[in-house]
């Protein structure tokens, strides 16, 4: 018991992400790996679910980065409520939003990109189970207004706080959780509604 | 101070926060009394929860179920070699030029138009009490900021005159050409600030020397007391 709690102790706790930010602006890379290793994937599938696309969101995913790097000096953990991670999830919104204005304005080419990356989808047998449920889930997400989408793949994605979802959007916290209310209720009937089309 | 459970407009929002545990435990507390004595808020939150177990099993079944063209690894790689690159031009860049220098020309600039405007206002206090009675002494004390370079520099050379004339009346043993020299200097000193300094703060600057400087005290190391002057 003794020599269990001596090993709790003597445990080093991790490094906090902010930690890893002071060391990765002192030239420390491995702590930059660190903080890659920590969000890449949870940026990744943010991405993928708001970008709808598995190459957007890789374009997207390193544009992030990039952009992070660039502005490490700048981040505060005051300034940036919910700390780094929050940070770098309103990047990648950023980011997304950005792209996803420019494909507004080019609605018939986003089309014409939906098709051809529909079309890119593998179809091996042993997978069309998961890629019918990925294409539901595709077109549940995508039935969503853009404002609730993003606050529900920021706060399942993300794991920030609704207040930090609000500060980051711009917009009051009643107004993020009826986002919230709203794109949940749709995506369980879109679901539902799925299942129920299913021969 | 209004809590944050009070501040929250519907039932869906206070539900929600409570749901993924974003309430302070005060207001969670309030909300577990409002559940327990309410039937139709505790189904409320029932189907939240089941909502919010199917989105959540949904993006983690969909999330499973990707087999990327690039795996997760790869990616990651990218990421690694993108710091890499970065911390290498970072490495690299050279050191970020002094941005002071800008500021130290200011300093110069201003000490340079204060050095002038010391000067001017003795030389005019001078050349006032020296010749009292002459109109022929530009006035520098109307024209003095309008007036154009060339016209300054006639003054001071007026000025000059005035002050070696009345150096010889005092029979004082002041370097006339000395005093020219100084005064070509500050008049030198004065062009090259004028183009720095904004000329009402200047103004500004020379009403304040003259009205803090007792005159007698600039005049002190030689001795110019009214009575001698007249």
């Amino acid at each position: 018991m003794h020599l269990q709690v001596a090993q709790d102790v003597s445990t080093p706790l991790p490094a906090t992400d902010e930690q890893l930010v002071d060391r990765l602006r002192q030239g420390d890379t491995s702590a930059g790996r660190e903080l890659a290793d920590r969000h890449c994937q949870a940026l990744l599938r943010y991405l993928h679910r708001l970008s709808g696309n598995e190459h957007a969101a890789e374009e997207l995913h390193q544009q992030t980065w990039l952009s992070v790097l660039e502005h490490i000096e700048k981040f505060s953990p005051s300034s940036s409520g919910g700390g780094f991670k929050s940070w770098l999830f309103r990047i990648a919104t950023n980011k997304a939003n950005d792209t996803w204005r420019s494909r507004s304005r080019e609605k018939v080419a986003k089309e014409g990109l939906r098709l051809v990356t529909d079309e890119e989808l593998p179809a091996a047998d042993h997978r069309l189970e998961s890629l019918d449920n990925e294409a539901k889930l595709k077109r549940a997400i995508d039935s969503l207004p853009e404002n609730q989408k993003q606050v529900v793949l920021l706060r399942y994605y993300s794991n920030m706080k609704f207040v930090d979802i609000a500060s980051m959007l711009g917009c009051p916290l009643n107004t993020a959780l009826g986002r919230m209310h709203k794109a949940m209720q749709k995506l369980k009937q879109v679901m539902e509604s799925e299942v129920r089309s299913q021969p | 101070m209004k809590s944050l459970l009070h501040t929250l407009q519907s039932n869906e929002s206070v539900l929600l926060m409570y749901l993924f545990n974003e309430l302070p435990a005060e207001d969670r507390a309030e909300v577990e009394a409002m559940l327990s004595t309410d039937a139709g808020l505790r189904k409320e939150l029932e189907q939240l929860a089941v909502m919010h177990d199917a989105v959540d099993g949904m993006l983690q079944s969909a999330d499973e179920s990707i087999k990327s063209a690039r795996s997760d690894a790869a990616v990651r790689r990218q990421v690694y070699k993108t710091i890499d690159q970065w911390n290498a031009r970072q490495v690299l860049a050279p050191e970020p030029v002094p941005v002071r220098q800008r500021s130290r020309l200011w300093l110069v600039a201003y000490s340079s138009g204060i050095a002038a405007a010391l000067l001017l206002g003795y030389v005019f206090y001078w050349g006032l009490k020296s010749d009292s009675g002459s109109s022929s002494m530009p006035s520098i004390a109307t024209n003095q900021w309008s007036i154009q370079n060339e016209e300054l520099a006639n003054s001071f050379d007026t000025e000059a005159q005035e002050t070696d004339r009345a150096a010889a009346d005092m029979h004082l043993a002041v370097d006339s050409d000395l005093l020219r020299r100084s005064l070509d200097v500050s008049e030198e000193m004065l062009t090259d600030s004028l183009k720095h300094v904004d000329l009402a703060a200047a103004e500004r600057e020379i009403g304040a020397v003259i009205q803090l400087s007792d005159l007698r005290t600039i005049g002190g190391d030689v001795d110019f007391s009214n009575d001698l002057i007249q």
